[in-house]
Parts: structure tokens; sequence; C-alpha cells
């Protein structure tokens, strides 16, 4: 039997989506310089103001943390919740979450704790109901942007992100 | 099973095997007998209506289906080389009576003992071929719609098929797909009808098989048809007539 | 009827001529069963799921007042506006409207089946507004004035070179248009600027959700979103049957929507909105609505035809039709092609234009099979022939030949003699070869095929008592 964060991982590469695992959250701006790198980027994102990603030391990389514009590349959001039957993520919109980040970088890079984890969609509702408001927007993400609508061949980054990339936080 | 020897089986030989190929029906009464049962084939069948009511004539239908109803009801069981037709006495005649109780239910009892000839073999007559030798011929086997979705008939013609030893059963890419035939769609709308056909007969094509066989005789004068046109030496036969073959 | 029935066989004829198009549905008819069958292997129950949400859909269909007015309380309570339009040409009021309020000079447009059926895009523009599809099908033929061949993929039947004629036509660029890729990246690029300067952006919903007033939006390219986040007012365009009753009904139909559809476990992006921008969020449209049409569907609440308002719309049925893959969707001549064409666009459309729709079918069943919501499509197809009998819609040539046929076959005497009449001389015309070529009343089959001639002789007749 496969654990719920092995089945989640295991769903996100199935969708196409790229994943890394980090013990805590303290290890992801240097996951994300290493990826920037690696990708070709320069050092620079938007990132969700959700208060974990806003208080960890970004040195080297030059964060905002607004909406994503069309200029910006590079984005990185925060999940409220990971489906592991699917390989999905889930996002609310408030404050510090604006969906723009899922949507208009061509990379995406998202956080979910593995204790955020969840085996399936009817479990999200659950936390959703207790939400007041109700968001007003909710992103399930599984995988990146693609469409098949070329002579039915599938490209990625149809007009969202061209990769996923899904960061599984520990502890 | 040796309870059902001796019970009486009403051969409903469908009007387009009676017009078009006699020789079908023959082959299939020489398979009822030998599998044991009284065979009668009540004078005055013709066509079970199911041209009329997929056309929307229900009027014509019902007119029909209360004929074969009150015909076939008596005997023990019914048996229909095709299986169109046979989906049409046994899931479309109780339908066709919701407005007069007395003859749905009449129609529900026949439905209850209508098979197509060879789930009939199979599964009540549990009867086996006489095993052929010699030299296999590629052949293959075209399920037809109503057998494979409405019927859930599959494995049956290919047990007996195997059991006789006769032929080398070929795989069909996309057996699962209708040849086009249809009915009233065959000549409606001709040009679609054959060109589904032509999709059928390059499967059939590259199997390289000499014999095509099924269990409706529509879909085989359509891909018999078909095959001819594009010169095609490949037999299209009737598996009643195949699995006769070796009993004399 | 006055209606004349919208030809079937011309649009078919062509279909069939046309390589490129034979190539794609060739294509597709391979490759899409392999595609759900793989992703069916994650859901091996499908048939406990889809009796579920037929189940689902039927119970929200026998309540769907009460649901609709729960779901229209939820989205004012979150600060939006619904409207509820009975007929086609009340929604393209509406929507123009609310356009106008507005001020929209340009609208960016999901991919939205309903607004096929209102001809949407021509009502906006002829009010003077610039309507951009921006899924990447819709933007293709968009860019060509033509329909929808698919529902889930409109621009099936564009091949690659096709698109970078239109892409150079329309763009006026000096670029690289050889692979998909590249028409892909350009397609994003152009249309990426235009997101940023609508605003209003047009959606269509797969369901409703009562429970918390929650539009679901889902799309594999994203571009649904960025028609919600990025202007200023977000309009969800939608028909009455979507509605269901909870977050968790909608569970049911995730597992079942995306595997029928294009053979995903989950599309990419399923989008739930409640309202307009929350306090304090810094995006999304402050002004929300959503359109609810009617459009005849009504007409079949409490009939034994109400099956087919379950539909999720998930193009199964036409993926493994073979009418649909041998003719295209553009032969079927309105909105909706494939089997859920032939028995909807009667419906709203008229059973005297749409005729063809629902007796160009085999009754095959291989879209039974597939329907997620168990929809039993070759039985509406009968009714809706029944239907058309009952209301002579067929000629009456044909007519008299079904009467003539079932007063023959009810007397075996008749029967007999015409059968006596009839096969010897088919096996005369046939001569020795024991094929017709030609038959004046069975012209249709007679196209690319022979028929083998009668073998002479009967079985019920000829019989020794
Ligand atoms: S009828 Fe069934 S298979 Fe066809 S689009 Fe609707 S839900 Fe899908």
């Amino acid at each position: 039997m496969k654990t719920r964060a092995e089945t989640f991982a295991w769903n996100v590469k199935n969708q196409l989506g790229k994943v890394h695992r980090v013990a805590s959250l303290e290890k992801v701006p240097a996951l994300v310089r290493r990826l920037a790198e690696q990708l070709g980027l320069e050092p620079k994102a938007v990132v969700a103001a959700a208060s974990d990603l806003k208080d960890l030391n970004w040195k080297g990389l030059e964060v905002e943390h607004r909406p994503a514009g069309i200029e910006d590349v590079l984005g990185i959001s925060r999940a409220m919740a990971g489906i592991a039957e699917t390989g999905t993520l889930v996002f609310a919109s408030g404050k510090s979450n604006p969906p723009s980040l899922n949507f208009i970088p061509e990379y995406s890079i998202a956080i979910v704790r593995e204790s955020e984890l969840v085996d399936t969609s009817e479990e999200v509702w659950v936390i959703l109901r207790e939400k007041q408001p109700f968001p007003a927007t909710i992103n399930m993400v599984t995988g990146p942007s693609r469409t098949g609508d070329i002579e039915q061949t599938l490209f990625l980054g149809a007009h969202g992100p061209r990769e996923l990339h899904v960061v599984m936080v520990k502890s | 099973m040796a309870v059902n020897k001796g019970k009486s089986v009403a051969l409903f030989a469908t009007c387009l095997v009676d017009l078009w190929r006699p020789a079908v029906a023959r082959a299939a009464e020489r398979l009822l007998i030998k599998a044991g049962f009284k065979v009668a084939v009540p004078s005055g069948q013709t066509c079970c209506g199911q041209v009329n009511y997929n056309s929307g004539d229900q009027k014509g239908a019902r007119k029909l289906a209360r004929r074969h109803i009150m015909l076939l009801v008596p005997f023990d069981y019914v048996v229909v080389p095709s299986g169109s037709c046979a989906d049409m006495i046994k899931n479309h005649y109780p339908a066709l009576f919701g407005n007069d109780l007395d003859v749905q239910k009449t129609a529900q009892v026949l439905s209850g003992k209508t098979y197509e000839l060879t789930e009939f073999l199979v599964r009540i007559a549990r009867w086996k071929p006489s095993r052929a030798g010699g030299v296999k011929r590629k052949l293959v086997y075209h399920d037809s719609c109503s057998c494979q979705r409405s019927l859930r008939i599959y494995k049956e013609p290919r047990l007996l098929l195997e059991a006789q030893g006769k032929y080398d059963l070929q795989a069909l890419t996309g057996e699962d797909r209708c040849c086009g035939f249809g009915g009233l769609f065959s000549v409606k709308y001709g040009e679609v009808s054959s060109h589904m056909a032509g999709k059928k007969t390059a499967a059939i094509a590259a199997t390289e098989a000499e014999i095509l066989t099924g269990a409706d005789l529509g879909c085989l004068l359509n891909l018999s048809g078909k095959l001819k046109a594009e010169g095609s030496a490949c037999e299209v036969r009737h598996i009643a007539e195949i699995l006769a073959e070796e009993e004399a | 009827m006055s209606e004349t029935p919208l030809d079937f066989e011309k649009g078919a004829h062509e279909a069939l001529g046309s390589a490129t198009l034979q190539q794609a549905l060739g294509k597709f008819q391979t490759g899409y069963p392999l595609l759900r069958a793989r992703a069916m292997q994650s859901l091996p129950d499908f048939e406990k799921v889809r009796t579920k949400a037929a189940r689902i859909k039927d119970f929200s269909l026998k309540n769907l007042d009460k649901l609709t007015d729960q779901y229209r309380e939820k989205v004012e309570a979150n600060g939006g506006t619904v409207h509820i339009c009975e007929t086609a040409a009340d929604a393209r009021k509406t929507v123009v409207e609310i356009c106008r309020q507005a001020e929209a000079k340009k609208i960016t447009k999901s991919k939205s089946m309903v607004t096929e059926e209102l001809a949407l895009n021509d009502a906006l523009e002829a009010a003077g507004m610039e309507v951009l599809e921006t899924d990447l099908g819709e933007y293709i033929i968009q860019l060509a004035g033509e329909r929808p061949s698919h529902i889930v993929g409109p621009a099936l039947h564009k091949t690659k070179e096709e698109v970078a004629q239109l892409f150079k036509a329309h763009h006026k660029t000096r670029r690289k248009r050889e692979t998909g890729e590249q028409l892909v990246r350009e397609a994003r690029e152009v249309l990426r600027e235009k997101y940023f300067a609508s605003e209003v952006g047009i959606t269509g919903a797969n369901f409703l959700i009562a429970e918390t007033g929650t539009a679901v939006i889902v799309t594999n390219e994203g571009n649904a979103d960025l028609c919600r986040i990025l202007p200023n007012t977000h309009i969800v365009v939608t028909s009455m049957e979507k509605v269901i009753p909870t977050l968790d009904d909608l569970s049911v139909f995730l597992r079942l929507l995306a595997r029928s559809a294009s053979g995903q476990e989950m599309t990419s992006y399923t989008t739930l909105v409640s309202g307009p921008r929350g306090p304090g969020e810094s995006e999304g449209p402050s002004s929300f609505h959503v359109v609810i049409v009617d459009g005849g569907r009504s007409k079949l609440l409490g009939t034994d035809q109400q099956a087919l308002l379950r539909c999720i719309k998930c193009g199964a049925c036409m993926n493994v039709c073979p009418v649909y893959m041998s003719v295209g969707g553009h032969t079927y001549g309105w909105v909706y092609p494939g089997p859920i064409g032939a028995v909807l666009n009667p419906v709203l459309n008229g059973f005297g234009t749409m005729y063809h729709n629902y007796q160009a079918s085999t009754f095959c069943g291989a879209c039974e099979e597939v329907c997620p919501v168990k929809i039993p499509l070759t039985k509406i197809m009968r009714d809706w022939r029944t239907r058309a009998f009952q209301e002579r819609i067929p000629g009456l040539g044909a007519r008299l030949a079904l009467w003539l046929w079932a007063a023959i076959a009810a007397n075996p005497f008749l029967y007999n003699l015409a059968a006596g009449a009839g096969i010897p001389i088919l096996r005369a015309l046939a001569g020795k070869k024991g094929v017709l070529k030609s038959l004046p009343l069975a012209k249709g089959w007679m196209k690319g095929r022979v028929l083998d001639a009668p073998e002479g002789g009967r079985f019920v007749r000829g019989r020794k008592r």
C-alpha cells in the first residue's frame, strides 16, 4: 500500500507535474533558487503572501508578494490542500493567495504540506465548508496547462503554466 | 442438460433469413434437433416488426408483435438465428405494450424464453458441435451490436467455433464497432452506411481471413455486399451454416 | 410540420470526401478508446459511479425549482446576481445588457456550448463589442468563421497547416508556424494581452452547486480562469439542468467527467466560483453574474425523455459513435453533434429541422455504453422517431411503405404472395452471379456496395408438414 503522500506524488507525476519533497519549509527558497537556475530563469518570483511563505528567508531571490502580472515568469503559490486520489492541488482565493499566481507565470511552483494532504475531494469540502465566507474562487489544479486542440497532439503551457512543480513539505 | 431434451423449441426464422437465405434456417433447425429438441416452425411467422418499430411506426410494430407473441408463446423456448430479431422479441416487445397490460404480460413471458441461436446452444442446450479435423482455415467472427450490447453475447459463438475446431478464429480490430447495417439506415443513409462497412471490411482484410461469419444476416449481407464490391474473395456465411457443416 | 429537414446526406457526402477530416476522425477513433480505457483503470466501479451520477441528476431535475432557488439565494448572499432566462433571446438580451453596463468594448470568452446555442457572439458583436474566444480550439474556429465540430474538441477537423494559415492571415506577423508547439505559443502570446485588456469575461459552467452557490468550470488550458480573474466583470452563461445539490455530488461527477471527455483522471483546472471577489481580495471580478438559460429544456421535465437532461456534455457518446466518426460534427447541422445532438437538437431547434439527427443512427448502442450518466440515447432517438411519425414528418411515401409492410407481414397469405413474386424477380435481375448492382428502391444500399440476391426458395413456407 502506498501512503497518502506517495499516492499524491504518483498522481501529480501521472498528470505531468513535477514533484519535489523537502524536509521543511526553510528548504524551499534554496530549492526555488536551484529550479530557477536549472530552468534558465532570472532569480525572481511572485510569491503568495501566505504568512509561512512571507516569513521565509528568500535571500538570493527577488521576491514580491502580489498578484501576477503579464511580465512574471515564475509564480509561487500556497495550496490549502492536496488530493491524493488525483494529484490535485486546491487553492482558495483570499487576501494572501491571488489566483493569478497559478495561471499567469509560465512556471508555477506550488507549496503544500504533507499534513495538508487528503484522500479525496470530499474531504476538501469538509474543510471548505468551515470557511466563512466561502472563498469566491477555488482553484483545483491537476498538472500543468495543456491543450490537445491542434491535431489531437498534447502540448503543455496553453494559457497557464507549462511546468508545474509541486513542493511537498514534510513537516 | 438432459432436462432440456425433448422440450419444444419454436424456430423463428426471421423474414430476412426466410426470404433471402433459407439455408440458414435449415441449418439452425438441424442444430436444434441435434441438440435434442423438438423443433417446430410455426407457420404464419413473418417479420418481427423491427423495421416499423425503429422507424417510429409503433402501430405497425404492435400489429406484428401481437401476432408473433400469440404464435410463439405456447412453446418452451423460442430460438432466433439473429441477434437483432431476438433482441426485438426479448427486450422491445414488452415495451410496446405499456398501454395493454395483458399483452405486455404475455410479451414478458415470451421474453423470458426467447434466445438467440448461439446463446441458446451454449447456455440452455449445453450443446457442443462435432469436432472436425484437417487444415484450419482463417475465419473472422463479426459481433452484431444487438448481440454484443443488448444481449451480451460474446463468448458463446466463439466457444462453439472453438469446440468445432475447424477454423482458425482471427482477432478483429475494432470488433466492437458497428458495421453500418442498421436496417433501413443502410438504404436511407447509404453512403454513410457503406463507409462504415468499409472500415469493417478493411479490418477483415487485414486478418487475411477466408471466411466471415456472424449471427446476424443483415450485417452479413452488408459486409458481403461491401466485400464483393471491393473484389474480395472472402466467403460470407451465417454461423448456423458453419456449425451445421459437420452435423449430418 | 412546416420545417424542412436540414440536409444530412449532402453534409455527409462532403465529410466523407474530405481526406483531412477522415484522417482526423480516424486518429480520434483509435486514440480515444485507448485513453479512456487507461483512465478507467483507476475507476474500476464505473458502473456503480455512473449509476450514482444518474441518480443525483434525476433527483436534481425533480427538485430543480427548489435547488435553483437555493443556488440563487447563495449567489446573491455572496454578492452576485442570477438571471433566469426562458428563451435564447432573453438570454442574449440579458448578457448584452450586462456588458453594456460594464461599458465593455472587449470581451474574452472561454468555451461554452450554451453560448453557441444562443449565438451569443453575434449578438455581442451586433452591439458593437469585440468578442474573443480563448480556448485554443474555439479561437481557431472563430478565426475560420466556423462552428465547433465537437463539443470538447471544437477544432478537431482542422489540420496544423490550416491553423498556420489562419494565424498568418489574422495575426499579420512574420513568425515560424511549422510545429504545433509554435502555434500553441503564438496563440498564448496573442491572447495573453487580450485578457488584460478586456472588461468582461464570459465563461460557461459545467455544474452549479446549490449548497454553496458555486459554479464549476472545467478546462485544460486555464483560459477560463484568466477570463474569470482578469476582467472586472465575470458572466457565467449556462443552462438550467446544470444544478446539483452539494459539493459531495460534484465529487461524483468529477470522477466521471474528465475520464469520459478526454481520458484524463482529472482535467488540469477545475474552478469553483461563488461570487465576486471577496472582501480584502486583490483579484477577481468586482461584478459577478450568472445567466441560466432554459431554451426549451423545461419541456422535457417530467416526460419520459427527461433523462436527456442528465447530460454533462462530456462528448464520450460522439467519441465512440460510428456515425459521428464517419460524418464529423458539422453534418449534424446544429450546435450539438453526435448522439447527444441527435436527441437534444430536435428539442431545442425543432423536430422537423433536426429530423435527420435522430434518424441517422444504426442504434448500435455504443454511446449508451460509455455515457457517464446512463442516458438511454437510442431509446430516446427511437422515441423521437415515433413522435415524428405521429406528426407525419417523414414523407408520405415512407409512411405508406411502412404501413404496407406491416399490412403484408401481418397477413401470411399476402406475404407469401409478395415473396413468391419478388424473389424470382430479384434473382432474375441478379443473373448468374447472384449479385444485384442496382435496385430502384435501394439506391442508397448500392453506394459502394452490391447486394447478394436471395438464394431462392423459402424456409417457413417450403416445409413439408
Ligand atoms: S449524452 Fe452522455 S456521453 Fe454524451 S455528452 Fe452527454 S453525458 Fe456525455
